[in-house]
């Protein structure tokens, strides 16, 4: 699919944005990756170290999200002055590097701040893909390519769960942070050499990924207990953001003389609303909404996995995955199952899309 | 209410009347206007007074930067004076705004491509609580009366330029405003589309006995609509003439040859040239 809607429009698509676009699906893996390794190894760190359950919890979520967050900010006004995809190359070197450090921490010490180096460089990893992506892409393909880059977070996951649970069984949790670490300073030094992802940018920076999932996701099912509650917060978690961006500029799309028009027709702010704005929205958010469908199996597997429940996905993934040597095509007909859904999500909200915009707007040319 | 009947349907108001006399639907007194841009001032325009009768076509000409626009968007409330007085039908403008007293075309049809033809003359309308049937009935007569029947249920995309901006202005009409105001509304069209459609306006305007007033930068144009031709000059802008059209009525193909409504457009042309030799406004 991808591949046919590059052909049909190769004049506006920019020369080796697919490439950059695989590549940067990769960095994103590494991304979930890195943030997501230490939750496989929780248990092993925390006998080693003697560790109590709000340490390890300051470690999995207060030291990364606090990091994340803080760090996203000067990152993100970075994006806007540096080259991106040198930007986005450092930052993946960075936080596959801090991965590796916990790797070889000797001390609780060690280990929290190789995880907020790790929480600090991966706050630039997705404003600044989603940055060149803008640039690369037309918008009418913009969702396609950041659904497709949203496919890390799967990508990652089954890295998680096909290599790093097996070289956690086998040869503990030191050597699965390490063997994390590689794939992205592999990628790192590829960036660097790569010519197609250098170019220069207007970023409109979405600032949807400042949420790290994974660390958020114990805390809420603590909060929540364990139940579909939990699951459904955290899966609104993850696609709040992109639709709540989308959303905000959809809002402020309208031509200011539109709006000038409703006030000379004395709209009332109610009528500017649900007669002007929401409608001029509304292409926004099917973009965004394609985005948070896919977004959205991925937050409800996530959120399944620390709250315990075994019938879902999320449980049905994890319990296949430790029966992975006897039974393989178990795990594989539940990933199939995930994307299948995810993809059944995603055709959906196009179908609504579709419908919506019949005859409205000019058919886009083949 | 005597002076009330032109347009039929107008809604009550608890404006005052203004008289016996057929009133000025716009009375303008000493506006002034200035845009601040951190300490950068600019005077856009200067010591306006102005009175447009009830029925009447009033251009705004000028060159570019004289404030015409501005002058125009004042009168809408759609900007505020800096100093000075504007009336519209004995409300200040802001009242009249809210008492829904203009129809607004712009240059942009500004038509929304969610909505077909038939639901965008419609929305003036929805926004009046206006029942559906009422609506649909206006929205057709207008259409009908910009000769665009038949094209209801398209969508904007699928109109040439020239038919977007009728449905502007059917839209603009649709809730008979008291006051038609026109921001160069057929300056992104080709000669011949806008000849035709000065043609329509005018049959509009007599049929509606709407007012308007009408920005161009066209001198041929303001003469053939107009019943007074108000010429602006640059910067700071200020009035420095009210130019009389006392061209017949009806207007038509045959107008555009009558030698007055070349002395006129010479009489403007000069007047522009008189007032601003570094720009003279080109007749084309």
């Amino acid at each position: 699919m991808v591949g046919r809607e590059a052909s049909g429009s190769r004049d506006r698509v920019a020369r080796g944005a697919w490439y950059a676009l695989v590549i940067m699906l990769l960095v994103y893996s590494c991304h979930f990756l890195d943030r997501a390794v230490l939750s496989l190894v929780a248990e092993p760190v925390r006998k080693e170290f003697g560790l109590s359950d709000s340490q390890l919890g300051m470690l999995n979520g207060f030291a990364f999200g606090v990091m994340f967050a803080i760090s996203g900010i000067p990152i993100g006004l970075l994006v806007d002055r540096v080259n991106r995809s040198r930007l986005l190359a450092c930052m993946v070197f960075l936080w596959s590097s801090a991965t590796a450090v916990c790797g070889l921490a000797h001390s609780f010490i060690a280990l929290l701040a190789g995880r907020m180096a790790v929480g600090a460089a991966e706050a630039g990893g997705a404003p600044t893909s989603l940055s060149l992506m803008s640039d690369y892409f037309p918008p009418r393909l913009r969702s396609t390519a950041v659904g497709f880059y949203y496919l890390g977070n799967a990508v990652g996951g089954l890295m998680i769960f096909l290599v790093g649970s097996r070289v956690a069984a086998h040869y503990g949790w030191r050597p699965a942070l390490l063997v994390a670490a590689v794939p992205g300073i592999v990628l790192a030094v590829v960036f660097v050499h790569s010519a197609f992802l250098e170019r220069a940018l207007v970023p409109y920076v979405v600032a949807s990924q400042t949420v790290p999932i994974i660390a958020i996701a114990p805390m809420v099912v603590i909060w929540l207990q364990a139940g579909w509650l939990s699951v459904a917060v955290i899966s609104a978690y993850l696609t709040f953001f992109p639709v709540t961006i989308a959303g905000i500029r959809g809002l402020r799309s309208p031509d200011p003389r539109a709006l000038e028009l409703m006030s000379s027709y004395a709209a009332s702010r109610r009528d500017v609303l649900f007669k002007v704005r929401l409608p001029a929205a509304a292409p926004y958010l099917f973009t965004a909404l394609k985005v948070a469908a896919t977004a959205s199996v991925v937050g409800a597997i996530i959120g399944e996995l620390p709250s315990g429940i075994r019938d879902g996905l999320g449980g049905a993934i994890l319990n296949f995955n430790q029966y992975y040597i006897s039974g393989p095509p178990k795990l594989w007909a539940a990933i199939l199952v995930a994307s299948i859904v995810g993809i059944g999500f995603f055709l959906a909200v196009s179908a609504a899309e579709a419908a919506w915009l019949r005859g409205r707007s000019r058919p886009v040319d083949a | 209410m005597a002076a009330r009947a032109l347009p039929a349907r107008r809604r009550v108001s608890n404006a005052p009347d203004r008289g016996d006399a057929p009133s000025a639907v716009v009375s303008i007194s000493a506006v002034h206007k200035v845009f601040s841009d951190g300490d950068q001032r600019t005077v856009a325009l200067e010591g306006i007074d102005l009175d447009i009768a009830r029925g009447a076509f009033v251009s705004l000409i000028g060159p570019s930067g004289c404030g015409k626009s501005t002058l125009l968007r004042l009168i809408g409330d759609l900007t505020q004076a800096t100093t000075g007085t504007i009336t519209v039908n004995g409300k200040t403008a802001h009242l009249a705004r809210l008492a829904r007293d203009y129809g607004i075309v712009f240059q942009a049809p500004v038509l929304f491509d969610w909505r077909t033809v038939e639901r965008n003359v419609e929305l003036p309308l929805e926004l009046e609580r206006l029942p559906q049937a009422e609506r649909e009935r206006r929205a057709r007569e207008m259409l009908t009366l910009m000769e665009l029947s038949g094209f209801e249920r398209h969508y904007p995309w699928q109109l040439s330029g020239g038919m977007q901006q009728r449905v502007a202005i059917a839209r603009a009409l649709s809730f008979e405003p008291a006051l038609l105001l026109m921001d160069e509304p057929f300056g992104a069209l080709d000669e011949m589309s806008r000849e035709r459609l000065n043609l329509e306006l005018l049959r509009i305007w007599q049929k509606t006995g709407t007012t308007v007033v009408f920005v161009t930068h066209s001198i041929p144009e303001a003469v053939f609509l107009s019943t007074k031709v108000v010429v602006m000059s640059r910067r700071p802008g200020r009035i420095v003439d009210i130019i009389d059209v006392d061209l017949a009525q009806p207007r038509n193909d045959l107008t555009r040859e009558d030698p007055r409504y070349f002395e006129l457009i010479t009489r403007v042309r000069e007047t522009l040239r008189r007032r601003d030799t570094t720009q003279a406004a080109d007749a084309r």
